[in-house]
């Protein structure tokens, strides 16, 4: 199962991708997600096509997919 | 998350916040002579002429490189970022989301807690774009928005539909509310 997580930025957003038993690629997808959420991104793990999904608070390695957005700030 | 800074001379002592948003700044005088009241950041360091103390310069020199760095990156990347971000947002609408949002460039969401609905709107910026609805009345509106130069247009609009829908509570609390 191939695993994907989108960190948002100025290109559009930044694809990580792993498959299950892929340790460098999961290592590097969970530093991303504590590099990323230490700047004060917020993660979520989500579904295609609008469906489920959550806010998360820890990396999840079994998540299909995984959204980080930037701080929002109201306007 | 502000970033504070003191700064004195004869004239003034102020503190400065730095918004990782507007820049906007507050300077409190301690001068009879002085002025109170809301300056650009850019405006209070041009005219002020203050020996700033060096790690604000440092720090404000950083903060500048950084915001045109990303700029630049959207500048170079404009199209296809955009055409990225979109293709993103598109991909995680439903059916009935992607309708409209390729008909009237908005799409409708429900609070993940309140089960409020909400309409997310691409007018081009993304003052107030948000609507709380009542049927088909709008209640009011609502703006909250990641660093406008940091991420393209799509990438906004799913961010606050994540928002909503994932952790309503936390985005009402950033957001501000105006009225309809």
């Amino acid at each position: 199962m191939q695993h994907q997580m989108q960190v948002m930025d100025p290109t559009g957003h930044t694809q990580v991708t792993w498959d299950s038993g892929d340790t460098a690629g999961l290592r590097v997808a969970r530093e991303t997600f504590d590099r990323m959420t230490g700047q004060g991104y917020r993660a979520f793990r989500v579904g295609k096509g609008g469906g489920q999904g959550e806010r998360l608070s820890q990396f999840d390695p079994d998540a299909e997919e995984m959204i980080l957005i930037p701080q929002l700030v109201g306007g | 998350m502000p970033i504070y800074y003191q700064a004195t001379t004869a004239a003034c002592t102020a503190t400065i916040w730095l918004s990782s948003s507007d820049n906007t700044t507050a300077c409190t005088t301690s001068s009879s002579t002085a002025s109170t009241g809301y300056v650009t950041w850019y405006d209070w360091h041009d005219a002020a002429n203050v020996d700033v103390a060096p790690v604000v310069h440092r720090r404000y020199d950083n903060y500048r490189a950084e915001r045109e760095r990303q700029a630049a990156v959207v500048r170079e990347h404009k199209e296809p970022a955009q055409e990225r971000a979109e293709n993103l947002l598109l991909s995680h609408l439903t059916k009935q989301q992607r309708k409209t949002f390729r008909k009237n460039k908005w799409f409708i969401v429900e609070g993940g807690r309140s089960k409020q609905k909400y309409r997310i709107q691409d007018r081009g910026h993304l003052v107030a774009n948000i609507e709380a609805l009542d049927g088909d009345k709008v209640k009011h509106r609502l703006c909250a928005h990641c660093d406008l130069r940091a991420i393209p247009m799509g990438d906004h609009l799913l961010a606050q539909k994540l928002m909503l829908e994932f952790d309503e509570d936390e985005f009402l609390k950033i957001a501000n509310r105006h009225a309809a």
